[in-house]
C-alpha cells in the first residue's frame, strides 16, 4: 500500500517536473496566438493606451475589427482563393512528386541520389531571384492578374521539396513488400499502388501538408502576379488592404491572421503523429 | 545617368524613322491638347480598359472615392472600362520590376517613396505634353517636382501629390512647463530634453524605415546641409552643416529619446503620441488622425507646427514623393493620359476625400484655402509648407543613384551609427564610402 503510494507520488512528481520543464515552451508557442485573440477583439483606443494593463481587456470587447475584415475588405474572397490554390497546388504536387519520389527512390536510374539532390537544390533559389523570369512565363500564359498564376507558380518550389521528402520516404519501405507484390503478379504500377502507396501514406500526407501550408505562406509571388483585389490571396491581400501607409489595422490584422492561422494549427494536430512518422520516415537512410 | 537599358547612339541625320517618330509625337500632342481643350475624349479611347496600380492610401475613403467615384465617372464620360488595383505602397518597386520583365500589366503605375522615372524611363510613355498642360493650366509646377519625373529633357511622369512630414507636438505639456512651441529644432531638443524626466520623451526612427529617410534629411537640410548639387554630377554630404547635424541628433537621442527608436518603424511615432507619451513626433499627419481616431483626450491637445527652423534659420521639410507613369507597353496610352489630366484637374476633390494628406505639387492648386486644412485651424499652418518642400537628393536631382541611396539607408544609418556612439568623423567616412561607393556602381553601368 504504502509501495503504491510512493510510486504514484513519485510519478506524480515526473510528471510535474516534465510539465514544468515543458510551460516556458507553452508559454511561447501560444502568447502570440493569445496575443492575436485579444487584439482583434480590442478597441483601438485599448490598444494604444501606455497606461492600461496590455495581457487583458481595459474595455468592453468589440467585434469592430471583424465587421472591417468582412465587410470593408475582401477577407471572404482571400480565404476562398487561398483555399482553393493550396488544393490545387496540393493535387499538382501529389500528382508529380509521389511518381518523381518513387522513380528516383526505387527504380535504380542511373544518377538518381544526384537528380534527387538537383531536384531539392532548385527549391532553394529564392523567390526573389525567379520572379523576374517566372513573370515572362506568366504573361505569356496570359494568367496575369489571375490566382490561376499562382497555381502554375506554386509547384516550382512545392514540387522539389515533396520529391525530395517522399525520395526518403519511399526509401524507407523494405524492397521484400515491393518484390513479393511482383512474385504475386504485380507489374512495377500495380505494385506501387497496391503496396508501397499504403504504407506511404505518413509520408504522402506530409507532402501534401507542405505543399498547402507552403502555398499559403508566400507573400511575393503573390504580390508580382496577382494585383486584383478580388484575386489576391491571404498574404497579399491582408496588407494591402490593412496596413495604409504607416497606419496599421491591428485588430483587423491580428483577426486576419487568427482566422486562417488557426485552421491550419489544428489541421496539423490533427495528423500529428503521421507527419512525424512522414518527416522522420527517411532519417537513417 | 543610368538606366536598366543601355542608349544607343542615334543617328544625326534626319532620317524616315525620326520623320515618323517626330511627326507621330506631333499629331499626339496637338490631339492631346485639343482634347484637353474639348474636355472631351476621342473617340478611339472608347470602349477601351484602363488599368491604374497604386497603393492603398492613408485613408481607406480616398481610395473608395478614387475606385467607386473618380474612375467611375471619368469611366463612363468616356466609355473606358477602369480597372483600379492596389498593393502595399513599399512593395510596388517589386511589382513594377515584375511587368517590366513580363512586358505586360498595368496601363498607369504610381510610385510612391521610391520613385523609379529614371530608372525605367525608357520603357515609360512620354508625358512631357500632359506635364507641360497641368502646369499651364493650373499655375506651373513647384520647383522640386520636375526632378522627380525629368529624364533627357522629357517628362515621364506626373508628380500628384506628396505628402508632409510636420511636427506634431502636445501643447498641454509645453504650455505646463513654460516651454516655447518647437519652431526651431534647438527647442525641440530643449523640449525633450526638459519633457524626457517627467515622462514624455520624444522619437525619431533610428532605424531602416522610410520616416528614417525622411526625417533626417528634413533635420539635415534645415542645418544647411545638402545631399547633391542640382546638377546631379556632384555629392555634398560631405560638409560642416552634415556633422553639426549628425552632432545634433546625438545629443536629441542622449537627452530626449529612449532606446526603443532603434527598433522603430514607421507606424511606431503613430502609436508613442496617440499612447500620450510622446512630446513631439516628425511625422505624416497620419500621427495626428490616428490620436484624434484613438485618443480623444491627447487628440485635443495635440497641434501641428511649422517645420523647425535649423541654427540659420532655414526650414526644409523633405516629402514623401508620390509620381504616377504610364508604361511604354500600354495599349491604352491616350485614355492613360487623358486620365491623368483629369486626376490633376480633381486635384482638390481627392485633396478633401484624404482628409488634407495629399499636398499638391502644382501652384495653382496651392492657393489658401487649400480643402480640409485650410480650414481645419490646427492644420492650417500645412498651407505654408509648399515653399519649403524638398524630396531626396536636394537640391540635387532625385536621381537613380539617391534612390539607391535611399533604399539602403545609408542616411538614416549615419545618424544612428552617431546615436549609437560612433564618432561624426568615422560616420562620415563611412557614409561618404557608401555615397561614393553606389555613385561609382552606376557610373560604371
Amino acid at each position: 500500500m504504502a509501495t503504491a503510494q510512493t510510486l504514484r507520488q513519485k510519478e506524480r512528481r515526473r510528471h510535474l517536473w516534465i510539465y514544468a520543464g515543458l510551460t516556458p515552451f507553452v508559454f511561447i508557442a501560444v502568447f502570440p496566438i493569445y496575443w492575436m485573440l485579444i487584439t482583434a477583439f480590442k478597441q483601438d483606443p485599448d490598444l494604444y493606451r501606455m497606461d492600461n494593463i496590455p495581457f487583458w481587456f481595459n474595455l468592453a470587447p468589440t467585434l469592430r475589427h471583424f465587421k472591417i475584415l468582412f465587410f470593408q475588405t475582401n477577407y471572404g474572397a482571400w480565404i476562398v482563393n487561398t483555399m482553393t490554390i493550396a488544393a490545387w497546388v496540393a493535387l499538382i504536387t501529389l500528382v508529380t512528386a509521389v511518381p518523381a519520389g518513387y522513380a528516383l527512390a526505387r527504380l535504380r536510374l542511373p544518377a538518381a541520389e544526384n537528380i534527387g539532390i538537383s531536384v531539392f537544390m532548385t527549391y532553394l533559389v529564392p523567390p526573389i531571384i525567379l520572379f523576374l523570369p517566372l513573370s515572362r512565363v506568366v504573361a505569356m500564359l496570359g494568367l496575369q492578374d489571375e490566382w490561376w498564376a499562382l497555381v502554375v507558380v506554386y509547384p516550382t518550389f512545392t514540387i522539389p521539396f515533396g520529391t525530395w521528402l517522399l525520395m526518403g520516404f519511399f526509401k524507407t519501405v523494405p524492397m521484400e513488400m515491393e518484390e513479393a507484390a511482383r512474385v504475386d503478379g504485380c507489374g512495377y504500377l500495380g505494385a506501387f499502388l497496391r503496396v508501397v502507396l499504403p504504407v506511404s501514406v505518413p509520408g504522402v500526407l506530409t507532402a501534401v501538408i507542405f505543399a498547402f501550408t507552403l502555398s499559403m505562406q508566400d507573400f511575393l509571388y503573390g504580390l508580382a502576379f496577382v494585383a486584383p483585389g478580388d484575386q489576391k490571396p491571404v498574404p497579399v491581400g491582408v496588407p494591402t488592404e490593412l496596413i495604409r501607409g504607416d497606419v496599421y489595422y491591428w485588430g483587423s490584422l491580428m483577426g486576419a491572421a487568427l482566422l486562417v492561422g488557426l485552421p491550419v494549427a489544428v489541421l496539423y494536430n490533427f495528423f500529428l503523429d503521421r507527419f512525424i512518422q512522414g518527416i522522420t520516415g527517411g532519417v537513417g537512410k | 545617368m543610368t538606366d536598366l537599358q543601355q542608349a544607343k547612339p542615334s543617328p544625326s541625320t534626319f532620317n524616315r524613322r525620326k520623320f515618323l517618330a517626330t511627326a507621330g509625337a506631333g499629331v499626339a500632342g496637338s490631339s492631346l491638347l485639343t482634347m484637353l481643350d474639348a474636355k472631351q475624349a476621342p473617340a478611339q479611347i472608347k470602349g477601351t480598359t484602363l488599368r491604374i496600380l497604386q497603393w492603398s492610401h492613408f485613408i481607406p475613403a480616398y481610395d473608395t472615392w478614387f475606385d467607386s467615384k473618380l474612375t467611375k465617372e471619368w469611366g463612363d464620360q468616356n466609355g473606358v472600362k477602369v480597372r483600379v488595383d492596389h498593393i502595399p505602397h513599399l512593395e510596388l518597386p517589386a511589382r513594377m520590376a515584375a511587368e517590366y520583365a513580363a512586358g505586360a500589366g498595368h496601363d498607369i503605375i504610381m510610385n510612391g517613396s521610391s520613385i523609379l522615372t529614371r530608372l525605367y524611363y525608357k520603357s515609360l510613355a512620354d508625358l512631357t505634353d500632359v506635364y507641360d498642360a497641368a502646369g499651364k493650366k493650373h499655375g506651373g509646377w513647384i520647383p522640386t517636382a520636375k526632378a522627380l519625373v525629368e529624364a533627357e529633357g522629357r517628362y515621364y511622369g506626373i508628380p500628384l501629390f506628396y505628402i508632409l512630414l510636420p511636427m506634431t507636438y502636445r501643447k498641454d505639456l509645453f504650455d505646463a512647463n513654460g516651454l516655447k512651441a518647437p519652431d526651431t529644432w534647438e527647442l525641440a531638443r530643449v523640449a525633450a530634453r526638459t519633457l524626457k524626466p517627467k515622462g514624455h520623451p520624444t522619437g525619431i526612427q533610428f532605424s531602416q524605415c522610410a520616416d528614417a529617410n525622411l526625417n533626417w534629411r528634413s533635420v539635415l537640410f534645415s542645418f544647411g546641409g545638402a545631399e547633391l548639387d542640382p546638377s546631379g554630377e556632384n555629392i555634398l554630404i560631405d560638409s560642416k552643416e552634415t556633422r553639426e547635424a549628425l552632432k545634433f541628433a546625438k545629443a536629441l537621442y542622449d537627452e530626449g529619446m529612449t532606446a526603443e527608436v532603434f527598433s522603430w518603424d514607421d507606424a511606431s511615432d503613430n502609436r508613442y503620441l496617440a499612447s500620450g507619451i510622446a512630446c513631439w513626433v516628425h511625422d505624416a499627419i497620419s500621427a495626428y488622425r490616428t490620436t484624434e481616431d484613438t485618443n480623444p483626450d491627447v487628440f485635443k491637445n495635440t497641434f501641428i507646427g511649422m517645420e523647425p527652423a535649423g541654427p540659420n534659420g532655414k526650414r526644409v521639410n523633405t516629402c514623401a514623393a508620390n509620381v504616377w507613369m504610364v508604361w511604354k507597353f500600354s495599349k491604352n496610352q491616350q485614355a492613360a493620359k487623358e486620365f491623368l489630366t483629369h486626376m490633376v484637374d480633381t486635384f482638390s476633390e481627392g485633396m478633401t476625400s484624404s482628409r488634407g494628406y495629399n499636398m499638391p505639387y502644382l501652384n495653382g492648386l496651392a492657393k489658401k484655402p487649400m480643402p480640409v486644412i485650410g480650414t481645419d485651424p490646427k492644420l492650417q499652418i500645412l498651407q505654408d509648407f509648399p515653399p519649403i518642400v524638398a524630396f531626396y537628393g536636394y537640391p540635387g536631382p532625385f536621381i537613380t543613384p539617391i534612390q539607391e541611396v535611399v533604399n539602403l539607408f545609408v542616411l538614416p544609418d549615419m545618424f544612428t551609427r552617431v546615436a549609437r556612439g560612433q564618432s561624426v568623423e568615422d560616420v562620415m567616412k563611412w557614409g561618404m564610402g557608401e555615397y561614393r561607393r553606389i555613385f561609382a556602381k552606376h557610373k560604371r553601368a
